[in-house]
């Protein structure tokens, strides 16, 4: 177990070290650079740029500049920004706190709507219950979330106008609870969206072939009745595989957050990072990665181990 | 003769609709006493384990029961029962266990969880006392340390471990009907005639009657009291165990005897039965083992035998007819 652990440690962190160099490489990739718009001030000279992109350590190789980066990084040190000069790590952790909450209630609500819906229409196939969860997990993987977004800001915020359209809180009055939860509202059933429908039709089907089990019929035999059937026996066995499903699905979460967290200014690591790619400020950019890819590798392993709790005949090894 | 402990009456069972009907189950009829043991015999496919589910209604949902199908059990008829009703039928009167114990059992559930919960859902008792029960019936099916046992998940116990786990559940119910479906047919002959002789101290104690399946004569003439035939959904030939051994009067019955090796004759060719099962959409006016059989006559192909007297057994065959 504690062996298991180690190594998948290890695992995460030769992956860590793989994504983040590929992050940075693709990002130099990019057309123009930190500096581009300085070009455009007539102000200012071409010895002067040239000086910060020394300054800056822009003129090395792009792996160069990867290793001094992650060398400064693994001392704990994520720079500082190039467009606002504050220390990355400052920025990244005013916008973490954001980020998780609202990811997490994504997900929170992506499990409370996906599981119950995917048992109900497999306890009964073809009824109405079973009709709404194949809409609805249609509608939710076919529609991109920005459309999503934009289609639900204007029935709710525009037109009935019964929902925020932006950010955590009201702007000018004192932040609340309850206004946290209706601006949380919007954004995270859209990015719940988009894993909503994977859990259903995992759920469902996983639910169905457990019910064809043998096991289940031996426990009908046993006359404890057909809700303690489904809720002890059922239940149990076909989540393992939903869990392994929702594990699949964590990348599309985050990937979700960056998309919706950008349209409705939500203050996170999103919206931080796709302000932070257009205006080619390495330091964050890479700083957010590096967060995003922690925390998605974090969730692999706690998954694995949720895995574990569920099915006693796991058991973890490392190849 | 007393009330039978079990009657099953004219039990139809088939799947599909329309033109497309297949007769799974064809009016089978039969009685189980009680303290006896009745042996359903035939090959796969010929309806003994859909009979078997379907007296606990545990058939797959897309099986359908003939109107006119009864289940009768303690003046009751559990086809019609409300599900609550029936529910405690199944906790403390009538056990079944399958052919596959492994897959019998819930794969995360502790042995101790499943057993306590079968036993506390017969009789309404604390779960100290359920796990005491537990751990005394673990003891009787003979399982080495049960207290180990009872902590231990299904996949780390082998076959045989598993059935008696399954069969230790059924002791602690202590039901008046344990139906058997093929029991031993996964496991291990040494095993097997441990299971057997489980079943049969089973009967010998606790006086439940055992309605067991299963396609090995071997078995059948271990345990049976009475033996019931089935061919095609249908059944051919029903007679006390002696009698159908002795003198079995259904062409397919004798085929069936013939077919098991006799250690004691060397170098003598296996019989087989030439020919394969019909197909349950074939003609109903015609006797279905028509096409296998050596005694066939163009009567046999004209129309469906009734199951007729012979000695105080019973066989579907027109050779103990007037017709014949």
């Amino acid at each position: 177990m504690a062996g298991y652990a180690a190594g998948r440690l290890l695992q995460a962190v030769a992956l860590f070290f793989c994504i983040t160099c590929l992050a940075y490489v693709l990002l130099t990739l990019a057309p123009g650079g930190p500096l581009s718009t300085l070009r455009a001030n007539a102000d200012i000279s071409e010895e002067q740029i040239a000086k910060m992109t020394a300054q800056l350590g822009l003129d090395k190789p792009v792996l160069a500049q990867y290793g001094a980066w992650i060398g400064k990084a693994l001392t704990g040190d994520l720079g500082t920004s190039f467009r606002t000069s504050q220390p990355v790590a400052a920025t990244l952790s005013q916008r973490i706190g954001p980020s998780l909450l609202l990811t997490l209630s994504a997900l929170l609500a992506a499990v409370l709507i996906g599981i119950p819906l995917g048992i109900a229409s497999a306890l009964r196939p073809g009824a109405a219950v079973d009709k709404l969860a194949t809409a609805l997990s249609f509608l939710t993987s076919s529609i991109p979330s920005f459309l999503l977004s934009l289609g639900l800001i204007f029935i709710f915020a525009v037109k009935l106008k019964l929902l925020p359209a932006q950010g955590m809180f009201y702007a000018g009055s004192p932040p609340t609870p309850g206004a946290l939860l209706i601006h949380l509202f919007l954004p995270s059933l859209i990015i719940a969206g988009n894993i909503v429908g994977g859990i259903i039709k995992q759920t469902k089907g996983s639910v169905l072939e457990v019910l064809g089990e043998d096991f289940v019929r031996a426990a009908v035999a046993k006359g404890i009745g057909r809700r303690r059937v489904v809720l002890e026996h059922v239940f149990r066995n076909a989540l393992i595989p939903v869990v392994t499903q929702i594990g699949l699905l964590t990348p599309f979460l985050v990937g979700g957050a960056v998309v919706v967290e950008q349209i409705f200014s939500w203050p996170g690591l999103g919206s931080l990072l796709v302000q932070s790619i257009i205006n080619r400020d390495y330091p964050t950019v890479m700083g957010a990665v590096t967060l995003i890819t922690a925390a998605v590798l974090t969730c692999n392993i706690l998954l694995d181990f949720i895995y574990m709790r569920l099915d006693p005949r796991i058991t973890l090894r490392i190849q | 003769m007393a009330e039978a402990l079990l009657q099953i009456s004219d039990l139809s069972i088939s799947f599909g609709g329309g033109a497309g009907e297949l007769r799974a189950v064809d009016r089978v009829s039969l009685a189980v006493h009680r303290s006896e043991v009745l042996c359903l015999v035939g090959e796969s496919g010929c309806g003994k384990t859909l009979t078997a589910l379907a007296i606990l209604r545990l058939l797959p949902p897309e099986a359908r029961l003939g109107a006119e199908s009864e289940v009768r059990f303690g003046g009751r008829d559990l086809l019609r029962l409300p599900e609550r009703e029936l529910d405690k039928v199944r906790a403390s009167d009538i056990a079944i266990i399958f052919q596959d114990p492994a897959s019998s059992l819930n794969p995360t559930q502790t042995i101790s969880r499943q057993l306590t919960d079968a036993i506390r859902q017969g009789q309404k008792i604390s779960r100290r006392k359920a796990q005491a029960a537990a751990l005394a019936a673990l003891s009787e099916v003979g399982i080495p340390s049960p207290e180990l046992r009872l902590k231990e998940y299904p996949h780390q116990l082998s076959g045989g471990m598993k059935q008696r786990i399954m069969i230790a559940m059924t002791l602690a119910k202590q039901p008046s009907l344990l139906i058997a479906d093929e029991p031993t047919t996964s496991l291990d002959v040494t095993v097997q005639a441990q299971i057997l002789h489980l079943l049969h101290r089973l009967r010998r104690e606790q006086g439940t009657a055992i309605l067991f399946i299963t396609h090995d004569m071997g078995v059948v003439a271990q345990m049976a009291d009475r033996v019931l035939v089935m061919y095609a959904g249908q059944v051919v030939e029903h007679g006390g165990a002696r009698g159908v051994f002795h003198r079995p009067a259904h062409p397919y019955t004798q085929g069936l005897l013939r077919s098991v090796p006799r250690p004691d004759r060397k170098y003598e060719r296996l019989n087989v039965i030439e020919g394969s099962v019909p197909l349950p959409g074939q003609p109903a006016s015609m006797c279905r083992f028509a096409e296998r059989c050596g005694f066939c006559r163009p009567l046999c192909r004209s129309a469906a035998p009734p199951l007729t007297e012979r000695d105080g057994a019973f066989a579907r065959c027109f050779r103990y007819t007037e017709e014949w």
